[in-house]
């Protein structure tokens, strides 16, 4: 993995920490969501942070759940 | 008890929760409790995560709030609660001596709240009649059959209520209120976004709501042109964490209305005229 997707990652993953203090450590292949580490309410939050990391807005309109699921999924399809 | 009341007993659980918050809670239902079992900490617990209880709490003070300002500013003295569930308010809110109060709810749901509120022995602050109906039916010559005159202003309370019906039953509940009761008539109700219904992120939620049996059908993206559509003027449309609806007690960003695509929900007052 480059280390611009290293560094972009690590913003996102910096993120959810923050918001689930009692999260200790966040590996590239846990679901997100079915670990209600992001949910509806702070779902555009969300997409947001990988925008500002990618230097790409997301389409809110316009998602695939599969691409934000994991760590790796959004490294994936957006950095 | 119809399976529908069980998000009664739910919406009960999220009420006790926050009443045992001490002074950080935004009101105090020290009845909640008693009337959340047995399903209502189960479902409570399942939906862990969702928004859903710090929605309730929020929606239980804008309500709260909205029922007495209105009592206050209008004079009203009728007040109906549509699908009143396991709500309390007869027992705690402050209400004028020549008020009364309308419960309108399944039957069943009546016998079990009664039998629970009866072993309390706390009284009534208000003259409050109970009718049970089948809410999925016509119910409204039951309700004047108790006494309910539509010849009169009525605040018409629907809380909770508007996600589980289809969009063609919800407009056409409303558009019931605003003919059953005369101009100047006030409506206090709360509705999700139909965004909300079709995100991706909220199918999970949805459909353990589907297994339920308790499915969420309706939304709208534009609340004051659907009741405009059913008689209703907006006099007041507030998402949760904005002011006067939870300001500071939403852990979650309000994002400006504007933003397209965001699951929302909407606490909503109006008036017929």
């Amino acid at each position: 993995m480059s280390t611009l997707k290293n560094a972009r990652i690590e913003v996102v993953r910096a993120w959810i920490l923050a918001k689930h203090p009692a999260q200790n450590e966040l590996p590239g292949e846990l679901d997100l969501i079915e670990a209600r580490l992001v949910d509806s309410l702070s779902f555009v939050e969300f997409i947001h942070v990988i925008g500002e990391a990618s230097g790409k807005e997301v389409d809110p309109e316009n998602i695939e759940l599969d691409n934000l699921r994991t760590l790796n999924a959004i490294s994936q399809a957006y950095f | 008890m119809e399976t529908v009341s069980y998000t009664a007993q739910w919406t009960a659980a999220a009420r006790a929760v926050e009443s045992e918050r001490g002074e950080a809670a935004l009101f105090r239902d020290d009845f909640a409790r008693y009337l959340a079992e047995p399903k209502g900490f189960e479902l409570l617990e399942k939906y862990k995560g969702s928004g859903v209880a710090e929605y309730v709490a929020i929606r239980t003070k804008y309500v709260d709030d909205a029922i007495e300002r209105f009592l206050e500013k209008t004079g009203i003295r009728q007040i109906v609660l549509v699908a009143s569930g396991m709500d309390s308010r007869a027992y705690r809110l402050p209400w004028p001596d020549d008020a009364v109060l309308y419960e309108v709810d399944h039957a069943s749901l009546f016998d079990v709240k009664s039998s629970r509120l009866e072993k309390l022995s706390v009284p009534r602050r208000v003259r409050t009649v109970e009718v049970g109906v089948d809410l999925a039916g016509d119910w409204l010559p039951a309700l004047e059959a108790s006494g309910y005159r539509s010849d009169e202003k009525t605040l018409w309370v629907a809380e909770g209520l508007l996600f589980f019906l289809t969009e063609v039953q919800a407009h056409g509940l409303l558009s019931t209120l605003a003919r059953a009761s005369s101009p100047g008539s006030r409506l206090i109700t709360d509705m999700t976004s139909a965004t909300l219904l079709r995100h991706p992120i909220t199918q999970s939620f949805l459909n353990s709501l589907r297994n339920d049996g308790t499915p969420w059908l309706f939304g709208s993206d534009d609340p004051p042109a659907f009741l405009q559509s059913a008689g209703w003027t907006l006099t007041d449309l507030s998402q949760p964490g904005e002011p006067g609806a939870g300001e500071g007690r939403w852990s979650y960003p309000v994002l400006p209305r504007n933003v397209p695509g965001v699951p929302r929900n909407w606490l909503i007052t109006g008036s017929n005229g």
